[in-house]
Formats: C-alpha cells, structure tokens, sequence
C-alpha cells in the first residue's frame, strides 16, 4: 500500500522531534530541580573485653578472630601445692571493657561453673570448692566477699573505657585425706561478657 | 494620436489621485490611533537546596558518623534541611526522595534504614508544593538489641547517596 507524501513527512518530523527531547534528556518535562546528601557510613563498634590476670601485666581480648582466648592465672598468695586442709588461695583478675562504641556500651563478665580436672590420676578435684568475689581491686581479694560458682558471679557493669575485678578462690575440705597429698588439679572458669541495656532505651 | 493624447490625460489623473492619497491629510476618510501597553512578563522560579546533614543519637545529641561506632541498641537518626523554592502564579511541583547506591556489610536481620522521609514542622509533606517551603528530610538507622553473640561487630554500612527531586507539575484545573 502506498503511503501518502505528506503522511510520510510528518511522519519524519514527528520522529525527530522525539529524538531531539530524548537528546536533551526531557527538557520538555516543566522545570525541575534536584539536590543531593550524602548521609556517610555507619560503623559497627568492636566488642573488646580485655583479662588481665596476676601471672601477666599484659591485657588478653576474650576472644581473637571471633574464637574464645584462655588466660593462665596464678594465685596471689601461695604456689596451689602448699594448700593445706581448710585453706586457701585465691587470684585476681582484671577485667577491661576496651569497646570503640561512640556511645554508652556497659557490659558485664559472668564467671560460672568450673570444669576441675584431676591430673596424674589424684582425686584432689573432690575436696576442692571454687568461689569468686566481686572487689574493689586485686589487692582486695583476701578479704572479699566470697559467693560459690555454680550459680555464677558477675560483675557490676563496666563502662566503656572502664574497669572491674573479680576474685577467684580455691579452699581445701577440712576432710580431705592424706591421699591427695602431692596430687594436683586444672581449674577452667568459663567467662561470658554480654552487652548492657547502657543504650538509652536500646533493650525496650 | 488621439488616443494617445487620451491616454496621457488619463495617467496625469491617476498619478494626481495617488499622490492625494499617499500624502494624507486632504482626503476626507475618517482615521483613529491609540496605542496598548501589554506590559511585562515575569517568570517563576523553582528550585530546591540542600544544608548540612546532621546525625544524632537515640538521646538526640549530635554524633559525627565518621568516627562513632555503633552498638546493638543503637538508633540514629540522620536529618537534612531543604530549602524548596517555588514562585509562579499557578506554580505546582512534587518533591521526592529517594536513597540509591547503599552498600550493607551488616547482616539485614540485625539494622533497620528508613526510607528517606520528608516533612514540615514535623508533618509529612503534601505534594504537590504550591509555594516556598523549609522541609525536613530524615531517616533512621536502628541497630536491633535483639541482636545477639558477637553478630556485626566491626561491620560498616554505607548509606549511599539521596536524590532529592523537585519536579514541576501542572496543577488539576489551571492551564
């Protein structure tokens, strides 16, 4: 069929007509206006909780690329052999909450239920009790407030920046038999450090 | 030569005709001027700027989001002053937002990013605009405290970038 001449032509016209706005990126769309921000990266805290024992002055991160770190402690006041029936020996530590948090970021570390293994096939673990003690500082272990472990003892909260201190004992049963003379033991305290609501409002 | 005499008397009275009419002013036809002052045409102006961002915490204290770090709990709220221009005696325009480019390290069960929300003196803007308005654009970034072990620590988000569009429109009835 043919086309009629000036069908074809308008047909021209209205084709670049169109191309020339799509050129101009809508010129022909009314005014228009646009401003732009740039809010900026928002960046999540660490969650630092640094031990520092009495064996060493040198602070160690309760965890390291995201897996638990175990500290060796030492107690305070006597080598665990000189132990003597209905005795005991205890051991600070310092607990440093070292979080980057921009804001208020409390948290608090919970001793619980040692693991006691007997080594070189001794029953020492038996005649043991394992308490810990909230204190003011690590020369105030002795004379703490001592709770048991079963339950767990936990820390008051430690603010960003801040400091506490618990106190671990171990006391010898006054019954304990000659047997367990010489035997020795390892005492593994488990620590969990978990956020407080120290965000205004964060835990409603 | 008759006809020629004829023909040169008739010419000498059409050039004396033309030359009374062209000259104006004795020919006895009515004539009247006056003169219109259609006056001056303004346009409009429609335009939209924006200031300085600013972050501030869950209390509403200012932060500067290049060095806070962010906690479960925290929510913060990022706020933009606009400065919408519009003029124009049947001027209309909608003003939208919208956030592109947002590149997220965190884990999408743990924050919540608002959409961009524009309002004035705390109410939600009604487009489309009719006149000059200082609007406030706003979003949130919350940081759930249902977040749990150690998820997102060291994590970083970045917001990406906010178009802020104002666009003309004709107003229903007013062409």
């Amino acid at each position: 069929m043919r086309i009629p001449r000036s069908i074809r032509t308008a047909g021209l016209l209205l084709a670049a007509v169109l191309l020339g706005l799509a050129a101009v990126q809508g010129s022909y769309a009314l005014w228009a206006a646009t401003a732009a921000a740039t809010p900026g990266t928002v960046r999540a805290a660490t969650f630092t909780v640094n031990l520092t024992g009495t064996a060493s002055t040198t602070p160690v991160p309760m965890t390291v690329d995201g897996q638990p770190t175990t500290l060796a402690l030492t107690t305070a006041q006597a080598p665990l052999q000189e132990l003597i029936r209905g005795g005991s020996v205890y051991t600070p530590l310092t607990i440093t909450n070292a979080s980057d948090a921009g804001g208020t970021f409390d948290v608090a570390v919970t001793a619980s239920a040692p693991t006691v293994s007997n080594a070189d096939g001794g029953n020492l673990a038996a005649y043991l009790s394992i308490s810990a003690a909230r204190a003011a500082s690590p020369a105030s272990c002795a004379v703490a407030l001592y709770q048991p472990l079963a339950t767990g003892v936990t820390t008051p909260a430690i603010a960003k920046g801040g400091t506490a201190v618990l106190c671990f004992k171990v006391t010898l049963d006054v019954a304990a038999p000659l047997s367990v003379e010489g035997n020795s033991v390892a005492i593994s305290i488990p620590l969990h450090a978990r956020q407080q609501c120290g965000v205004p409002n964060g835990c409603a | 030569m008759k006809n020629t005499t004829m023909l040169k008397g008739a010419a000498a009275i059409a050039v004396g005709g033309a030359l009374l009419l062209g000259g104006g002013g004795t020919l006895a036809w009515w004539n009247a001027a006056d003169a219109a002052t259609p006056g001056t045409i303004i346009s409009g102006n429609l335009n939209v700027e924006a200031g300085a961002g600013v972050w501030t915490d869950r209390a509403g204290n200012t932060i500067n989001i290049n060095t806070y770090r962010v906690v479960p709990g925290d929510l913060l709220t990022y706020s933009q002053d606009l400065d919408v221009t519009l003029s124009g005696s049947k001027m209309a325009a909608n003003l939208v937002a919208e956030r592109t480019g947002a590149a997220d390290g965190f884990d999408p069960a743990s924050v919540t990013v608002s959409a961009p929300r524009l309002t004035v003196d705390g109410q939600p803007i009604a487009n489309p605009l009719t006149s000059s308005q200082h609007v406030t654009a706003s979003m949130t970034f919350e940081f759930k405290s249902t977040t749990a072990a150690r998820t997102d620590v060291g994590k970083s988000m970045d917001l990406g970038s906010v178009a802020f569009t104002l666009q003309q429109i004709q107003q229903p009835g007013l062409q």
